[in-house]
This record gives structure tokens, sequence and C-alpha cells, in this order.
């Protein structure tokens, strides 16, 4: 097997809000060890308060670990010099599109990050082009964001990101807030961003999204749950439902059929699976 | 109706439009100065014309600006009678049992009303042809020799920036948060001022609230972003002096001039 | 109360630069006591006609009658008849502003005029509604989480006891367990006192398996109005306007491409799907 030494690394991360005052076992995060490579494109799932939001903001340094350590690429994001360059790396899109955009226009906005870097204006220019290309916003430049619809502001977020040229993209539930049409314009730019080669990290609590990842990882309590590929998910369902989270619909009805008499005990890894699964059963008669 | 529509800037491309919010300001700032030290009947005219030619050139339908008047329409009444109950000097122009009105007072009426209008006129030029993020930047700009003596200008800029982009969303908010209290029976119209400066109560609170969360949320998301305030940053946007604006300062020191030589 | 809208047009910002047709000749009637939902993409109209129907807009033309109230562009004091309506907005967390939980509950009931004690026994009866433990009462209502701050401002709804109660988008940005729950304390609330209820939703499931009548909004029109199974039989139209099927009957869909007879599509509760598997399973067998 290749050694490959892992893009993002924690291990024994502790974390609270207010680690004096709260005992251990109350702690916002507890006892997280994970390693994650580049490239990849994994979803972290969990009921509300479970520590998501949490997790994410370790990645990029904005919290720092109360126990442990959290390293992306060669630093440490607790140091103050690998916080400045970790910063750059991660890249964060958060979950309220109207709380996110700085500037009044989306040309602005986008070049809001790269100002902070201290970009030349000249490089800045075509960087701010090609980001409102990946995320389709060309012909927007000078849109008030007010005037945007929820999946324009999040693309303009992500396109924030992106001119910064990070290599990975935390999305902390950015498709939560917005309407059917927004949630599949920003699952279809996830794609496109992880087909680029970004590393994709993606907190949400739908469960038809967490089948578009190649690795599924449940937060609840304050732990890590689960860590497993998204195909092997179907069969670790039942799970799901422990935590509080949506179990896909084909589960809910291999157990609702199993209660009257008919199991059907083949491993399911996707819907069609389970569809052709009772054509057999219907059929065998 | 909706007051947010007052000053607002009005996205359209004309020359007004596209000169450089500094000279804007500066025109703009020095016009209203002007207008104070004008006091004959043909400096007023002169100024008049200029602002109507300003209307003309910013190409916005004159009942903008007609509206826009209404925010001062109670100033102007005011004023207006004040001047004409309590000045008394000149000839009487008329004369009933309770009130007399002298010539002087109709004068300085006549005056102030000219003045709001014309303060009015030239505010509303600014305000509708300068999209916020320029103003914005045409105060940092003409600001900047401040920073010698420390005056934060990057952090007053950046302030007043967030400040304009969240407006349309706090006005949202606020739209919405007094419909949810009204849903639940709350009356804003009646009782006496008392009352109904406290039944906003729920509004305010709320409002407020949501304001912090914003805050907080956007502070983060600025910091995610690699911001750690002005020092080191870079911009995008360059202001630039361009012919029409030299022409635009020219065209003002001819009217300076004209106005100083018709000052009584 | 009938409720019906005859002819109903409504403009934003009338007479100025950004004046905007939200609503255009909209016919629709919805019975007394029936659960209705509205359905259709962001910016349809769907909240501009619930708003409407609340009280807190008035049509610029045409005429809304609800019950014995008629409601038309120079209608005067609408305080009595907004008593009547319940509106929980989106985000409704956002409106809450007392000191405690009981007293921001009681605020509503409080405006109708209700005495102590009925205000009390309205706070205690709302909190049980919603799921709230009564030690909660006196506790600052932004102590809790997300989810409990909904309940509480649902709560301050249901203690009006409308007869005409308004959700739009009551389920945006909860858990899947906050959703399932909210949606069960609607159909019992619904069920128990016997309102009528208006739920704008644009998520397609939750439509199928709440309401008795769907209206389906497109570009400030409505393009359709009926019983589930009428609308969704409909694919092309709500494709058309950018909306989708539910779940269940995407699933029945696939199931059938291969059954010789088809699983009816009237089926849009998961649990009556098994049901009707099982008993094909037993005939055959
Ligand atoms: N700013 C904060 N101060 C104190 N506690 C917090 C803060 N933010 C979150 N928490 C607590 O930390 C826990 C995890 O929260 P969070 O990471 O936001 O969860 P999630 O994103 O999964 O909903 C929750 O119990 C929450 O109450
Ligand atoms: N306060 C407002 N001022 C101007 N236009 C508005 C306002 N509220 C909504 N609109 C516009 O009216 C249309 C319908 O909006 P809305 O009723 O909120 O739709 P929905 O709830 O279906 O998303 C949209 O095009 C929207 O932009
Ligand atoms: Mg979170
Ligand atoms: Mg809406």
């Amino acid at each position: 097997m290749k050694h490959t030494k892992s893009l993002i690394e924690l291990s024994g991360v502790w974390f609270d809000y207010h680690p004096d005052r709260q005992m251990k076992e109350q702690w916002a995060l507890q006892d997280i060890n994970l390693t994650i490579q580049s490239g990849e494109y994994v979803v972290v799932m969990g009921p509300n308060g479970s520590g998501k939001s949490t997790f994410a903001r370790l990645l990029n340094g904005l919290f720092i670990p109360t126990e442990g350590e959290v390293r992306v690429g060669d630093f440490s994001t607790s140091d103050d010099l690998g916080q400045f360059h970790i910063r750059r790396k991660v890249g964060m899109v958060f979950q309220n599109p109207d709380n996110q955009i700085v500037a009044t226009t989306v040309r602005d906005d986008v070049a809001f990050g790269l100002e902070n870097l201290g970009v030349p204006r000249e490089e800045m220019i075509p960087r701010i082009e090609q980001a409102l290309e990946v995320v389709g916003l060309v012909g927007f430049e000078n849109r008030e964001p007010a005037h945007l619809s929820g999946g324009q502001k999040q693309r303009l977020a992500i396109a924030g990101v992106i001119a910064m040229n990070p290599d990975i993209i935390v999305f902390d539930e950015s498709t939560s807030m917005l309407d059917p049409q927004g949630r599949e314009e920003v699952r279809e730019l996830m794609k496109e961003l992880h087909q680029q080669g970004h590393t994709v990290i993606h907190i949400t609590h739908s469960a038809q999204e967490a089948f578009l990842a190649e690795r599924v990882i449940v937060i609840a309590h304050h732990r890590l749950q689960l860590d497993c590929p998204s195909k092997d998910l179907y069969n670790q369902s039942h799970l799901l439902e422990q935590w509080g989270l949506e179990v896909p619909l084909p589960i809910r009805l291999r157990a609702l059929l199993k209660d009257q008499g008919l199991e059907i005990n083949e491993p399911i890894g996707n819907s069609d699976e389970m569809v052709a699964q009772i054509w057999r059963y219907l059929s065998k008669t | 109706m909706n007051s947010v529509m007052i000053g607002q800037y009005i996205p359209i491309d004309s020359w007004l439009h596209r000169l450089d919010p500094r000279s804007k300001c500066i025109f703009v700032f020095c016009m209203l100065i002007l207008i104070f030290f004008a006091n004959n009947v043909e400096s007023y005219a002169l100024l008049l014309f200029i602002g109507l030619a300003g209307m003309v050139l910013s190409r916005i339908s004159f009942l903008l600006f007609f509206r826009s008047m209404k925010l001062i329409i109670w100033m102007i009444l005011f004023t207006t009678l004040f001047h004409l109950i309590f000045t008394q000097s000149g000839s009487a122009v008329l004369e009933t049992p309770v009130l007399t009105i002298y010539e002087e007072g109709v004068r300085q009426a006549a005056i102030l009303s000219v003045r709001f209008i014309l303060l009015m006129t030239f505010a509303s030029l600014l305000m509708f042809t300068t999209s916020p993020i320029d103003l914005t930047d045409g105060l940092e700009s003409l600001l900047s020799p401040l920073r010698r003596w420390r005056f934060p200008v990057h952090e007053f800029a950046m302030m007043m920036s967030i400040a304009l982009r969240f407006i349309p969303t706090l006005w949202a908010e606020t739209d919405k948060i007094i419909k949810a209290q009204k849903a639940r029976g709350a009356d804003f119209e009646s009782g006496n001022l008392y009352r109904r400066v406290m039944a906003y109560i729920p509004v305010l609170i709320p409002l407020m609230i949501s304001s912090f969360r914003r805050a907080e949320d956007l502070a983060t998301a600025m910091e995610a972003r690699g911001y750690v305030g002005g020092v080191g940053r870079s911009k995008l946007r360059v202001l630039s002096i361009r012919r029409s604006d030299v022409l635009l300062l020219v065209c003002f020191a001819i009217v300076a001039t004209a106005l100083f030589w018709m000052r009584k | 109360m009938e409720i019906s809208f005859q002819d109903i047009t409504y403009t934003y910002s009338t007479g100025t630069p950004f004046e905007h047709r939200a609503l255009q000749n909209i016919h629709v009637q919805f019975n007394q006591g029936s659960y209705v939902a509205v359905i259709g993409k962001t910016g349809s109209g769907k909240s501009t006609l619930v708003q409407l129907l609340a009280g807190l807009l008035l049509p610029t033309s045409g005429v809304l009658q609800v019950g014995d109230t008629r409601i038309h562009s120079r209608s005067k004091k609408l305080g009595e008849y907004r008593k009547k309506v319940g509106v929980v907005f989106q985000y409704p967390e956002h409106q809450l502003f007392e000191e405690t939980v009981a007293k921001d509950i009681a605020f509503g009931p409080k405006n109708l005029g209700c005495d102590v004690a009925e205000i009390e026994h309205r706070v205690v009866e709302a909190m049980s509604w919603v799921g709230l433990s009564p030690d909660l009462r006196d506790r600052s209502p932004f102590e809790l989480s997300g989810g409990q701050m909904r309940r509480v401002a649902i709560a301050g709804v249901l203690a009006m006891r409308p007869d005409i109660l308004i959700l739009d988008e009551p389920t945006a940005g909860l858990d899947y367990l906050g959703q399932r729950d909210l949606l069960s304390i609607l159909k019992r609330f619904h069920q128990h006192f016997g309102c009528t209820v208006v739920h704008v939703t644009h998520n397609m499931n939750e439509a199928a398996e709440l309401a008795e009548q769907i209206v389906l909004m497109s570009d400030g029109k409505v393009i359709s109005t009926g019983k589930p199974v009428e609308i969704f039989r409909n694919l092309p139209y709500l494709q058309v306007s950018g909306l989708d099927v539910p779940d269940v009957t995407k699933w029945i869909m696939s199931l059938n491409q291969n059954l010789s007879t088809p699983v009816s599509t009237e089926i849009y509760e998961l649990s009556a799907l098994a049901d009707e598997l099982i008993h094909r399973w037993r005939r055959g067998s």
C-alpha cells in the first residue's frame, strides 16, 4: 500500500467554549481522532447541537483545541504562524447566506478575501473572473447581495472562498437554509469542486446528501460515532435512527416489511438495489 | 411607504454616475456651503439652474427628486410659518386682525425654503448617482490624510460599508418582525404616545438580538476569509480622476466666482 | 369559515421604480377546517398570498372573503380580524422578545384580552402541545437550543387558538427529528381543534403527508389546486413549476417500471406502501 501523508489530522481533540466551567463529559467535542486525505469528499452528519459547527471551526483554526492537536498539511492550528497558512488552505462556507457576504456588490465580495491576502490588483481581476465563472455568476458582478436568491448568495460565498485557492473547502450546513433549487445548485457545485481536486467536507443532516459523498462521519452526543464509506451506510442505517438522523426511505421500508414478516436480508447499497429486491420477492411466487 | 427609498442609489448610467465619487463629494460639499453664502435672487437662480442641470444630467426622473422633497416639507412649512409670524421688519404686506405679515418675513421665508430645497437637491444628486460603495471609497480616500493623527480611516470605511450592506437585510427583518407581532395581536396604531412607543419593544428586542447574531456570524466569516484589519491589504477598487472630473471642478470654480461677483 | 380569494392582485411598492407584481388574478377557495398546503418555487408568491390571508397586507385589487369578513384594497381596522388568524413565519424564533418562555407565549393571549387565569391555562396547554417541559417556563427563551426556541415561538401562536393557522415554511432549518416532531404536532393540533391550516412549504413530502388540498403556485399565479393525488399525478406541470413529486411517489414510480400491475401512486405514507407490498406478497405466495 502506498503511504500518503494525511492532509488533515485530528489527534485526541477535546474542545469546549467554557472548559473551566464545564464537566469534561459535557464538552462540546470529545476525543476526536480522525484523518482526512487530500481529495476526499466527506460528509459529516449529526443532530443539531452535537458539535458539527465546532468541529468545522477547529479545522481552520477559528477555534483552537482545548486539548489535543489539529494539523493541516505541515502546520498545526495551535501556533500563530500555522494559523496564517491554514486560513489560506481551508476555505469555509457557512449556513446563513445573508450573514457571510461582506461587501455591497458581488465583485467586491469575491475580492474581499484576496484583498485580505494582499493579492495585487492585476492578479485579483482574473482570479475574480475565474471564480465567478466556476460558480456561474458571470454577469452578476455589479449586483447587490440583497438582490440575489438564497442559492445565488451561497454560490457567491463559494466564489469568495475558491478565489483564494484553498485546498480544502468546508461547508457548514450551507444547504440547510436554501430552497430545493438552491440546494441542488450548491450540491452540483460541491461535486464539481471535488472533481477539480479540492478536498470537500460537507456538514449536513440530509441523508440524501450523505450519499453524494465517498465517506460519511457521524458526530452525535459530542463524539465521533461512525466513520465509514457511504456505500456501507445503507446497512448501518438502523444506527442513524438512534442518533435522530434521517434513515433512507428504502431502509425504513425494509424495516416496516420486516415487522410484517417479509424479511429482506440481502445487503442493500442503494435505492435501486432495494427496488430490485422487491421485484424479486414479488415475482418469486 | 417604503422609506428606505429616500436617498437611495438609483443604478442607471449617466455622466454624473460615472464621475469620481471624490469629486462629487467635494463638489456637493462646497455647493452646500455656497448655498448659505448666496444672498440674492440672481445667485439663487443660478444655483437652482445648476441643480436642474444636475437632475437632467443624472437622467433620473424628476418625480424621485420631488419625492425626496417630501422628507423636508415639514421643515419648510415650519420655518416658513415661523418667519411669517415672528419676523417683524419691513413694510406690512398683509394685515389681518390677528396677524400682520411683513415684507422681511416673506423674504426670509422664501430664502430659507429655497435653501432647503437646494440642499435637498444637491444631497439627493449625490446619493442617487453614487453607489454606497463608491461613496465609502471616496470618503475613505478623502479622509486618508487623517491617518497621520491616528484616525482609524480603514475601520471607519469598513464599518460604513458593512452598515450599507446590511441596511436592506435589516429593513426586511424589521418588516417581518412587525408583521409577526401584529399577527400576535400587537397594536402599533392606537393609544397615547407612550403606549405607542412601548408597543415597539417587541420589535426592537428581536431586532437587536438578530443584529448581534448577524454581527457575530459576519465577524466569524470575515476571520475565516483571512481578515486581520487594514494592514497588508490590497484593494480591488482604485479611484481615478478623469477629464470629466476636472471639468466638474472647473465648472465649480466658475460658479463660485460668479456667485462671488453677484454677492451684495 | 370559508376562505375565498376573488380575483386578487397584489403589487409591492406601487408607483416606484421598484414596483413589483407579486400576485396576479388569484382565484382560489379553502374549505372550513381543511388542511391546505401551498407549494411553489421561491418567489412564486406563497408568502404574499398568506400575508394577505393574515390581514397583514391589503390586496391591490380584488376581494378576499373570509367568513363574513370582506377584505379589499381600502379595508380598515383589521385588528379584530387578525385575532382570528395565527401566523407562524419562517424562522419564528426570531420574533421572541420576553424574559421568560411563559411570558413570551402569553403575549398573544394577552393581546386578545384574555384574563389572567385564561392566559395561564393557555400557556400551560400550548407548552404541552409543542412538547416543552413545564420546568422551562421561567427560563429565558434565548438560553434554549434552536429547536426549543422554535417550539416556544409556535406555542405563542397556538396559544391564541386561531380559527385559521398559517405556517410559512415552519420546518426550515430544523434537523430531521425536529421536522418530524413539528409535523406531528401540526397534524394533531389540526385534528383536535379543527381549525383551517394553511401550510406553505417547498417540501413535497410534507405537502403529501398532511394536506387535504394543495395549491400550486408559479410566477404569482395559482396554476393548479386540488387533492394531493390530483396535483402529483401531473408530473410535467410540477416540473414546469420547478417542483418535484414526494419521495414515496418517486420510489413507487421506479418500482412500477417492472410490475405488471403497478402500485397506486396515491399512496403517500410509507406504512401504507409497506401494507400494499405485504398484501401482494401474501397473495402471491
Ligand atoms: N458560542 C458558544 N458558546 C457556548 N456554547 C456553544 C457556543 N456555540 C455552540 N455551543 C454549544 O456547543 C455544542 C455544539 O454546538 P455546535 O457545534 O454549534 O453544534 P451543531 O453545529 O452540530 O448544531 C452545543 O451544545 C452548543 O450549545
Ligand atoms: N417587501 C417586498 N418588496 C418588494 N417585492 C417583494 C417583497 N416581498 C416579496 N417581494 C417579491 O414578490 C414576489 C413574491 O414573493 P413571495 O410572496 O415572498 O414568494 P415566496 O414566498 O413564494 O418565495 C417575489 O418576486 C419577491 O421578490
Ligand atoms: Mg451548526
Ligand atoms: Mg416565502
